[in-house]
């Protein structure tokens, strides 16, 4: 059980260094084809449909860790004011429904990547990759959720109260 | 009637405090199997969704909003404001609308303004004699702008559902939210001038501090000018604009301000993606609820409804804000927007709406969401950094909700006050 938990930190830990990368990649990207088209006169024709790529790495594989480090929105004034015995059985709930989600995920991706595989599908941008590559990244980044949300969820079954070792000061998304 | 069963609903799956993806995600699904009996094509839809050039912008204004924070650029964004506007009655509570507005311009986050802001202007308000009440409710109020004045990510995620140029969104959140400012602005000094809680108000500043004080703030300046510039007068995609911004950003923090290394890169970043893969995933989950609701033809329904019954413009826009209203007081801006905007659209083309000037509409109405309990974000973050009960919060914020409604009706009664400046540009 310990290795599964120090398993999983693991697979979040490199998810959200690979998020990471692909989020700075995708300024330098943009950066050097604004450079390339204004200053000489080369516009590069690959940047975009690579950029969009990299937003789903980022947030795919950024998934895993944004559950570990608590970030997932959701709606707690009903909670908050249940006893102890209630914020744990709702804790355990929306874990429940976040497994569920990246299972179905999981199947709905590995689904997509299948058929791609199956039909050889190109991208119809200028890269013209096999779609499959990129699509990839939806099972992937889920079944690492997954994976996140089961070792919580045994970490819950244990009696530990959910780690919130997230600083209350640090700026969230984009309300 | 279907749609305000699932709204409804919704509201209720949410509630019971699950994370807002996962809510969004079975509850579409469940809906989706009831409706056709067998699932499928819900990989396609998230990986469509996500795979969007223009979506990066918001991870990178994201970015460009952290690195200038970690690298103490808006810093001292209070004190400068202060010092120029300390002589005002109430002048503490007119800086901090000041200083809101200015890190508006650099951050597309209401919340990220409220909690930068608040927590140089908030302990400083209180200990130079303020209401604590007073000071709550300049920042949560200020702190709404950050959505309104450009950057902003609730705009950028409209424009992209609803198709409409994110960079003639932005030029129209600018005269409607320095509008608001100087609502707010005139409000503080009024309301410091009649309370019996009287603050002395400080000397002007001299000439040399006022120098100092605009060197202090320079940097953080010059970025909105960079991104906002660069999208007037169409140098920049609002993608390439925030990739410039954040990379803008980088350079001031390593070479002006010369306290950030790669440690402060990566955390930024890593930061960034997180809050990215939170909001992201809900927007993959609401579009799939968004596909559910047009496969029901719901949004066909609405301009059926509508049409039928001969609801004019200003009838159609005053039952969609209540309806924002509500929605506001229960549920995040994210959802709102992706839930909403799909059924919309439609009968905005079908009235002869202008979708930019409802867009501006719809960013007020989001940010009295921010601060309506009993969800709303910006009191959640003065609480964070204040430790307040939630109840002084929100009687401070109150008169903001009445001013951001004031707002709301001025721009609902002149379009041009939104519509006036895109004009100018040739956005098309």
């Amino acid at each position: 059980m310990k290795a599964f938990r120090y398993a999983v930190q693991w697979i979040a830990h490199v998810g959200i260094a690979l998020a990471a990368i692909a989020l700075l990649a995708s300024m330098a990207l943009i950066v050097y084809s604004v450079v390339m088209r204004y200053g000489f006169n080369q516009p590069i024709a690959w940047v975009d449909e690579l950029v969009g790529y990299l937003l789903v790495a980022c947030v795919m594989l950024a998934a895993a860790d944004a559950l570990r480090e608590g970030e997932h929105i959701a709606v707690d004034i009903v909670t908050e004011r249940l006893s102890a015995r209630g914020k744990r059985l709702t804790a355990v709930l929306g874990l429940l429904a976040v497994a569920a989600s990246a299972l179905l995920l999981v199947i709905e991706g590995w689904d997509m990547v299948a058929f791609s595989r199956m039909v050889g599908l190109l991208s119809n941008g200028y890269m013209a990759v096999p779609m499959w590559i990129p699509q990839a990244l939806v099972p992937i980044g889920a079944a690492a959720l997954l994976l996140a949300a089961l070792a919580a969820l045994g970490a819950a079954w244990r009696g530990e109260t959910p780690r919130h070792d997230r600083d209350a000061m640090t700026p969230p998304g984009i309300e | 009637m279907t749609f305000a069963l699932i709204l409804a609903g919704l509201v209720l799956v949410l509630l019971t405090g699950i994370p807002v993806f996962a809510g969004l995600l079975l509850f579409a699904t469940a809906i989706l199997v009831a409706v056709e009996g067998k699932l499928g094509g819900i990989g396609d839809l998230v990986f469509g969704k996500l795979d969007t050039y223009l979506l990066v912008s918001i991870p990178l204004f994201t970015l460009m909003a952290h690195f200038m924070i970690r690298g103490k650029v808006v810093d001292d964004l209070f004190g400068a404001a202060n010092t120029l506007l300390r002589h005002l009655p109430g002048g503490m509570g007119v800086a901090t609308v000041a200083a809101c507005t200015v890190f508006a311009a650099i951050s597309g986050s209401s919340v990220a303004t409220a909690l930068t802001i608040g927590s140089a202007a908030i302990p400083l308000m209180i200990r130079a004699g303020y209401s604590p009440r007073v000071a709550y409710g300049v920042v949560g109020g200020g702190g709404t702008l950050g959505i309104l004045i450009p950057p902003s990510g609730p705009m950028i995620l409209y424009g992209v559902v609803s198709d409409t140029s994110i960079g003639a969104l932005f030029v129209a959140g600018i005269v409607p939210g320095l509008m608001l400012a100087v609502i707010f602005a005139i409000y503080s000094m009024v309301s410091a001038r009649y309370s019996s809680h009287q603050v002395k108000t400080e000397p002007r500043a001299t000439g040399r501090e006022v120098v100092a004080a605009l060197r202090r703030s320079f940097w953080a300046l010059t970025l909105p000018v960079l991104v906002l510039g660069g999208m007037y007068f169409g140098v920049f995609t609002a993608t390439e604009a925030a990739a410039a911004g954040a990379l803008g950003a980088l350079l001031i923090a390593v070479v002006v301000y010369r306290n950030f290394g790669l440690k402060e890169i990566w955390l930024s970043a890593i930061d960034a993606s997180r809050s990215s893969a939170m909001l992201f995933l809900i927007l993959a989950a609401a579009a799939l609820l968004g596909n559910v609701l047009t496969k029901l033809r719901i949004p066909n329904q609405m301009v059926d409804l509508v049409t039928q019954y001969g609801v004019s413009q200003l009838g159609f826009l005053l039952a969609v804000m209540l309806l924002l209203f509500v929605l506001g007081m229960f549920l995040e801006t994210i959802s709102i927007i992706l839930i909403t905007t799909p059924v919309v659209l439609p009968v905005l083309a079908a009235l002869g709406i202008n979708p930019i000037w409802y867009g501006i509409l719809l960013t007020i109405n989001l940010e009295l969401a921010l601060i309506t309990p009993p969800v709303g974000m910006n009191l959640f973050a003065i609480k964070a950094i204040s430790r307040a009960p939630i109840r002084e919060i929100i009687i401070g914020v109150a008169p903001y909700v009445g001013l951001l409604m004031f707002g709301l009706a001025l721009v609902l009664m002149f379009p041009q006050i939104a519509l006036w400046l895109p004009g100018t540009m040739n956005y098309k």
